[in-house]
């Protein structure tokens, strides 16, 4: 499709990005599900009410509050080490927003920069970049990841890799299908035409564009990446004691779920609300940045 | 077509041959089985001599062309652990994996377009918001999670069904659930969105002008096109239930594929790991290859080679 056969109003449709009045309303839910990853994220050990590092012998096994026995000291009961379990929740909090966040903005960074150039580098370099996505995508993920954690020697860094390694063939795919239906319209030809290079190309008319269905897609793998790295530090692959995360506290709690089912059941709670949060987000996103796009 | 089969093919084998490098790459840099295999008291001389002997000594590229060599022609070498051929130990563990897998795929595939059929046929009421929410806080729920609360309530608690291993129907039920529940989730919310959109279209419409009852017009008409889509989700569902098998048969000792993974990766028992994950990768491999197939002999409308 030529420029020319487009009608001027095509011309100089307005770039659509984050800003405009689109992010009017409040998504309240999906932000007040995703304030504790957040909150305890962010201040861990400083508003955590226990130090989880102290074992306290006299206090063990407590249940949580709202049962026989409970005490408001430990609102969500203690571990078979007097650890308060809501501490341990607060603190755990850390591994899973540091590894998911880096994690998926590391797979974005991948992910996005392997799309446009797909899109835009013609069509051996798209062949080329989609058989890799292709082919990542024919091992399933929860083994591609469980191998690397393995290969890699587990730990925060290893997790990160992990998710991102695991997490990049999504973005790739939506910012390639997006570059490629940007590439026909209206100011990227006139760009074209006017003889702007491929990365200014990129830089000043794509990305801007590329932005909403990116936003989308990192909010909607936050969640997944949180439910990664807790199965991952569940199987002992990922974060290790003396840290703690939400996988790992479910892992020891299997243990003494005779004794003390609280100890595994909430983080999974949290895990399962943490998630929830970003999913709902990442629909709301989807909804209000581009009503066009549809689940892939 | 046939180049299509045949790029999908080679694709397919590359991705294994991607992973094995990965493992290959896991076993020589993270724990060196050589200190497993020779006495605690060897001399640094001892191990070196071991090392020659399992040709670790060699360049990184001849060690894995070695390995592969051997790999191609079904020997993965011996478990360091087990002290029998890889393959063999494999070979024993895939029935209770299938059993387990394809159990969990009938069911969530049962449930879940069951419900997702209901959600739509009752669109904005009680039931479909039930299912939905179903859907949405079912996926948000950690699978190995739900098997532990699984395991809590009906094991540990009611004790009406056994904690773990392998057995009678009893034994099957928990791991079953946990392995579907995901799949379970998202085949409704796909099923839904699906029949909502076949229910829109017009030969529903024609249908239901010329009488036909409603309950046909979902159960039959409508559904059969719904299943199409719902077709190209099984082959996601496979990666999800194969690779959700590792955790799972961990979680109840489910004497599969899974667990003797997990329980290898443990102990660095690499021969295991790398027989195991090629088996693994293999058969999503095909599963896929031949959901694509069938998808295409599903609906003729597509059409593969042709236009990207």
């Amino acid at each position: 499709m030529s420029a020319a056969a487009q009608s001027p109003d095509l011309l100089l449709e307005e770039h659509r990005g984050l800003s405009g009045g689109r992010l009017r309303r409040v998504p309240w839910l999906p932000l007040l599900l995703l304030s504790p990853l957040v909150v305890f994220g962010v201040f861990g050990k400083l508003i955590a009410p226990y130090d989880i590092s102290s074992f306290d012998l006299g206090t063990t096994l407590t249940p949580p509050v709202f049962m026989h026995g409970g005490s408001w000291s430990h609102l969500l009961g203690t571990d078979p080490l007097g650890r308060d379990t809501l501490s341990l929740l607060i603190v755990g909090a850390r591994a899973s927003l540091v590894i998911s966040l880096i994690g998926v903005a590391l797979a974005g960074v991948v992910g996005v920069l392997l799309g446009v150039f797909s899109g835009l580098a013609g069509r051996a370099a798209d062949e080329l970049a989609m058989r890799l996505v292709d082919m990542q995508l024919s091992v399933p993920p929860i083994l591609l990841a469980v191998l690397l954690a393995a290969a890699l020697g587990g730990g925060l860094r290893t997790l990160i890799v992990t998710i991102a390694v695991a997490f990049w063939p999504t973005y790739a795919r939506i910012v390639r299908g997006e570059t490629l239906a940007l590439k026909e319209r209206g100011f990227v030809q006139l760009a074209i035409v006017a003889g702007a290079s491929k990365l200014r190309i990129a830089r000043r008319h794509l990305l801007p564009n590329l932005l909403s269905s990116i936003v989308v897609v990192a909010t909607l793998q936050l969640g997944a990446a949180v439910g990664v790295e807790s199965a991952l530090s569940f199987l002992g692959l990922g974060v290790s004691a003396p840290n703690t995360s939400w996988g790992l506290m479910i892992a020891d709690g299997k243990g003494y779920l005779d004794t003390a089912w609280w100890v595994a059941t909430f983080p999974g709670i949290t895990i399962a609300v943490t998630v929830l949060g970003a999913n709902l987000l990442g629909d709301w996103l989807r909804d209000a940045l581009d009503p066009k796009m549809r689940r892939g | 077509m046939i180049r299509y089969l045949a790029v999908r093919v080679a694709l397919g084998l590359v991705a294994i041959l991607g992973v094995t490098m990965i493992t290959f790459i896991g076993e020589r840099t993270a724990g060196s089985p050589v200190l497993l295999l020779v006495a605690p008291t060897a001399t640094p001389a001892q191990i070196q001599a071991k090392k020659h002997e399992l040709g670790f000594d060699r360049p990184l590229p001849v060690q894995y062309a070695i390995f592969l060599e051997h790999a191609v022609q079904g020997d993965f070498g011996t478990s360091i652990k087990f002290d029998v051929p890889a393959t063999q130990l494999v070979k024993e563990r895939v029935g209770a994996t299938l059993e387990l897998a394809g159990t969990a795929f009938v069911l969530s595939l049962v449930v879940g377009v069951f419900l997702g059929t209901l959600a739509a046929a009752f669109r904005g009421t009680v039931v479909d918001r039930a299912a939905s929410l179903l859907g949405l806080v079912g996926q948000a729920m950690p699978g190995f999670w739900v098997g532990i609360m699984l395991l809590l309530i009906f094991a540990v608690k009611l004790r009406w069904l056994p904690v773990g291993g392998r057995g009678g129907l009893s034994h099957l039920v928990l791991p079953a659930v946990t392995l579907s529940w995901f799949s379970i989730a998202a085949f409704l919310r796909l099923t839904r969105s699906a029949m909502l959109d076949e229910l829109e279209s017009d030969y529903v419409k024609l249908a239901r002008l010329k009488g036909v009852p409603e309950w046909l017009v979902v159960g039959k008409h409508a559904l059969r096109n719904t299943l199409v889509t719902v077709t190209t989700y099984a082959g996601l569902t496979l990666a999800t239930l194969l690779g959700g098998t590792v955790i799972v048969e961990t979680i109840f000792f489910w004497p599969g594929i899974g667990s003797l993974l997990t329980s290898a990766l443990y102990t660095h028992d690499y021969p295991v790991i790398q027989a195991g994950v090629v088996l693994v990768s293999f058969t999503f491999v095909v599963c896929n290859l031949g959901v694509d197939l069938l998808y295409g002999a599903l609906d003729p409308r597509i059409r593969y080679g042709r236009a990207a």
